[in-house]
């Protein structure tokens, strides 16, 4: 028997039977009004995420931190970066000029269409689902199955629903989603996501694979990341080819969205 | 007594910007300790902004909601118990 007297304080379980049907009253008025309290809560929720972004934005730039050793420091390898980069960015013109000429040649269409430039809302890291938000939506041009792209054209997925000013971006890698994908220039291989910027493919040992080598979409001339690391158990008929994204995801602020 | 305030905006602010597992803990020890019916508009909330409108994850409907009527409800007894003390 249990001597101890209930303490009532804190109140019954009724607010808790109200919030559960006000919870559940709010999803079913959601389902049927076509998402218009998602879209209220997405535009106000960016609205935060904008000023939060505004605000580090601001920080970053002021500086307030640093001293000045760690500029002078960080200058230096700034300057190492900008030299390096700008002889890639040559090496890129070049080759882009050539694929331009080849493409007027053969009279082959470029890939996709740019529809917008978007800032990015929600880190992606926030979403338990593989999934972030963008700051363009339908007004933008934005639509359902448009390719979210980050510098470098490497598509990191594409966007599952859009409102008048958000978009909602499923990530090709998220944790449990599959895509085929082409590697080692022609074969066409299943790539598993494991959570955002990482991937996981068995691929036949036949097929002659290298780390840095381009993971492209088909049908799509984007690339979804690079060969990171390739395992080779002895005796296995397969190898492991981990797919990564050259990009830490998680500081990206503008992605382009292309429609194909 | 101003802690389930406290935890409640963490968990809120950690929807927004941190990790999927903060907003987890803060649900769980909201849950654990009081009937914080707070916990279900952050599941909801977790699934309006990052669950696209008529998808599933891993074959569930709404799983942050979900998740939180599971704390919520599940942890009742254990919470009548630490409430009787």
């Amino acid at each position: 028997m249990n001597l101890y007297r209930r303490n009532n304080r804190h109140g019954g379980v009724r607010p808790l039977m109200v919030a559960t049907l006000l919870v559940a009253l709010v999803l079913a008025l959601d389902l049927l009004a076509g998402g218009i309290v998602r879209d209220q809560a997405r535009s106000a929720a960016a609205l935060v995420w904008s000023g939060m972004g505004n605000a580090h934005e601001g920080l970053r730039q002021w500086n307030f931190f640093a001293d000045r050793r760690e500029l002078l420091e960080e200058n230096r390898a700034l300057t190492s970066e900008v030299a390096s980069l700008s002889a890639l960015r040559l090496e890129n013109d070049i080759v882009r000029a050539e694929n331009t000429a080849l493409r007027d040649l053969l009279a082959v269409p470029e890939h996709g269409r740019a529809v917008a430039t978007a800032r990015v809302l929600s880190r992606p890291h926030a979403s338990p689902y593989g999934t972030f938000v963008i700051g363009a939506g339908s007004d933008d041009g934005v639509s359902v199955g448009d390719h979210v792209l980050a510098p470098g054209s490497i598509s990191l997925g594409r966007v599952a629903e859009v409102s008048a000013g958000t978009a909602v971006v499923e990530m090709f890698l998220r944790n449990g989603n599959e895509v085929e994908v082409i590697i080692a220039e022609d074969a066409l291989v299943s790539v598993a996501g494991q959570g955002g910027s990482t991937g996981l493919s068995e691929v036949p040992r036949s097929i002659t694979v290298a780390e840095g080598d381009p993971v492209l979409l088909p049908n799509s001339g984007f690339a979804i990341g690079t060969i990171g690391r390739i395992q080779t158990p002895p005796a296995a008929a397969f190898q492991q080819v981990f797919i990564t994204v050259p990009l830490n995801i998680q500081t990206l602020r503008f992605v382009r969205v292309m429609s194909l | 007594m101003y802690v389930r305030p406290l935890i409640t905006g963490i968990a809120f602010a950690s929807a927004l910007f941190a990790p999927p597992w903060m907003p987890m803990i803060c649900a769980g020890a909201l849950a654990l300790r009081w009937r914080a019916w707070e916990v279900l508009p952050l599941g909801m909330l977790i699934d309006m902004l990052y669950l696209p409108a008529g998808q599933f994850f891993l074959g569930i409907p709404f799983p942050a909601t979900l998740a939180a009527l599971v704390l919520l409800w599940g942890f009742e007894p254990l919470r009548r118990q630490l409430m009787a003390t």
